[in-house]
């Protein structure tokens, strides 16, 4: 009977993070209520509470495998970093929370786990968080619009911008993004960075800081991803379109992201060109 | 479905080569069918994927196990059981490989009613855990294999679990604890040999000399798959190739274990895992095995 108990210490240690502070605390007080006796209760409270603990964070490493497959980048980042096993232990009692739920579905999961890492590396304590938290926002982007496009229908809206584009006023354009779109601001190249990481170089060159935006755009039609970089001021535009505010509504909040007032010419040609390169539809307000 | 391993030794007499299943694996099979003998699948995967089981038109499958709790004081539900000899007809696998662990427990002091989650339920750790190694747990063992040696229908082959600390209660060292049940019934072992590896690490011992006693004889079917040092522990890892002791430990096994059949690669952890390494670590591997049947004629 005494293997029923200690497994199910070793198990209690594995699924439950509290548990395990407290055996690591005080092992007496976290042990009291299991009916060991003297040999084995000696011997359950010399467990290596810190190996335990690296294997719990192994297991939960193990359970998120399926990030290789969007996620490639970041992991070797965190490997090649030598952070990916104490990334996986601070993540545990999340983990561990989502699983005793059941019910959770591998988006879920990702977004879960992908949301505690970028807090966890956005805290600034490992020295090259910043760089691979932007290979972190590269994959997510890609991996966001890769969802978003498999689960919409093809784009209803046509594309190119309406001949009456020019004459019309900024408030009675109204944009929306045809498919899917995501902008990011990056300061490390993540394609950069990503070179060196395959080739096993933890540390980014000097060449890869090159501080831009870029937007990540899915084309409902072809079911396809396109990446293209963006200047500041674009990329506020662009990320103020929701479907419903005018050209004049999204120009007026890029505004106070990049502190001057965009150039309407400029705004107008921007979405022009967006329009025809089918990103976005403009649709005309009737005038009141 | 492709033709099942038969349970004799092949016809030339040197073990086959398979992969341990991944999504890369169809695409890889259809493009070096020639390299792959048989694809080895988790029944766990099967269970929650059936469309896996279409690996079976191309290639032998060879099924394996991760929740039988062999080794645990919590016998796996009949609905488990019924589940895996339902998969074990399906994929008409040659054996059943199952580690020597447990992932099931009893909630003891947490209270029948402490889980809000799953009141009554055992824990399930979703992992396999070595045991603590002792005579307990051998009884226990003998039980669980005398009690499926006749439900699965087909032999059940024991994995040598990693161990990354020392369990609680544990009285011998693990090549003791298989010995001593291999003495004591008839089961075949499913070598690990990068489990092995890590086990000398973690209990600080020379792996070469210590697999001079396992009972080489049982092995018949050998994994072999990459090891990852992180927060100063060895590690299993599917995702890297394997270190060279590793291979130097199956050039051995190969020679001493005369009923070798199998030898699977387990790169089974990244979807990305690089075709360029495959194809030299199954490269590795037919060399091992080549090397081992010249040494022997």
């Amino acid at each position: 009977m005494s293997n029923r108990v200690v497994t199910s210490v070793l198990a209690r240690c594995l699924l439950d993070s509290t548990f395990l502070d407290s055996l690591a605390a005080d092992s007496r007080v976290a042990l009291r209520d299991y009916d060991l006796g003297p040999d084995l209760r000696a011997m359950v409270e010399s467990l290596d509470v810190d190996r335990v603990r690296w294997f719990a964070a192994f297991i939960a490493k193990v359970q998120h495998n399926f990030l290789w497959e969007a996620f490639p980048q970041t992991v070797r980042a965190l490997k090649l970093h030598g952070i990916e096993l104490e990334v996986f232990a601070a993540y545990l009692p999340l983990h561990l929370e989502l699983r005793r739920r059941g019910d959770a579905g591998k988006e879920e999961k990702i977004g879960s786990f992908l949301s505690f890492l970028r807090d966890h590396l956005g805290a600034g304590r490992e020295p090259a968080s910043s760089s691979v938290l932007d290979v972190l926002a590269h994959e997510e982007a890609e991996w966001n619009v890769r969802c978003a496009i498999a689960a919409c229908s093809p784009a209803a809206t046509p594309a190119g911008p309406p001949s009456s584009y020019r004459s019309l006023a900024l408030r009675r354009l109204v944009p929306a993004v045809r498919g899917a779109l995501r902008v990011v601001r990056f300061g490390w190249d993540p394609t950069l960075v990503i070179a060196g990481l395959t080739r096993g170089r933890r540390e980014p060159s000097r060449a890869a800081w090159r501080p831009h935006h870029a937007a990540y755009w899915g084309d409902l039609d072809s079911q396809s991803l396109r990446v293209f970089e963006l200047d500041a001021v674009s990329a506020a535009l662009l990320a103020e379109v929701d479907g419903r505010r005018s050209l004049r509504t999204v120009a007026c909040r890029a505004a106070k992201a990049v502190g001057a007032m965009p150039a309407a010419t400029a705004t107008r040609a921007l979405f022009a060109e967006l329009a025809d390169q089918g990103v976005v539809s403009l649709a005309v307000r009737r005038a009141h | 479905m492709g033709q099942p391993l038969t349970v004799g030794q092949p016809p030339n007499g040197s073990a086959l080569v398979g992969l341990a299943y991944n999504s890369y694996v169809p695409r890889f099979v259809e493009e070096h069918s020639t390299l792959v003998d048989y694809v080895e699948v988790p029944f766990e995967l099967l269970r929650h994927e059936a469309s896996v089981l279409e690996i079976g038109a191309r290639k032998p499958i060879v099924l394996h196990c991760a929740s039988l709790s062999i080794a645990g004081s919590v016998p796996p539900s009949t609905t488990t059981v019924e589940a895996v000899r339902e998969w074990i007809r399906r994929t008409r696998t040659p054996w059943l490989g199952e580690h020597l662990s447990f992932v099931l427990a009893s909630r003891e002091a947490a209270g029948e009613w402490a889980e809000e989650y799953a009141p009554g339920e055992p824990y399930n750790i979703g992992y396999t855990v070595s045991p603590p190694m002792n005579e307990e747990s051998i009884a226990q063992v003998l039980r669980t294999v005398e009690l499926l040696d006749g439900a699965l229908g087909v032999p059940l082959l024991l994995e040598n679990p990693p161990l990354y600390f020392r369990a609680p209660g544990t009285t011998m060292s693990q090549c003791e604890f298989i010995a001593e049940i291999c003495r004591r019934c008839a089961v075949s072992l499913l070598l690990d040999l990068t489990h092995f590896y890590i086990t000398s690490r973690t209990m600080g011992f020379d792996p070469r000399r210590e697999l001079d006693s396992l009972p080489l004889d049982r092995v018949v079917e050998v994994h072999v798959s990459g090891v990852e040092l992180q927060a100063g522990i060895h590690w299993d890892n599917h995702a890297s190739r394997a270190p060279d002791e590793v291979l130097e430990m199956l050039a051995c096994v190969l020679e001493a274990g005369t009923g070798v059949r199998a030898v699977t690669l387990e790169y089974n952890w990244s979807s990305r895992f690089p075709r360029t390494v495959l194809l030299e670590e199954i490269a590795r591997v037919r060399d091992a095995i080549a090397a081992s049947r010249s040494a022997r004629h």
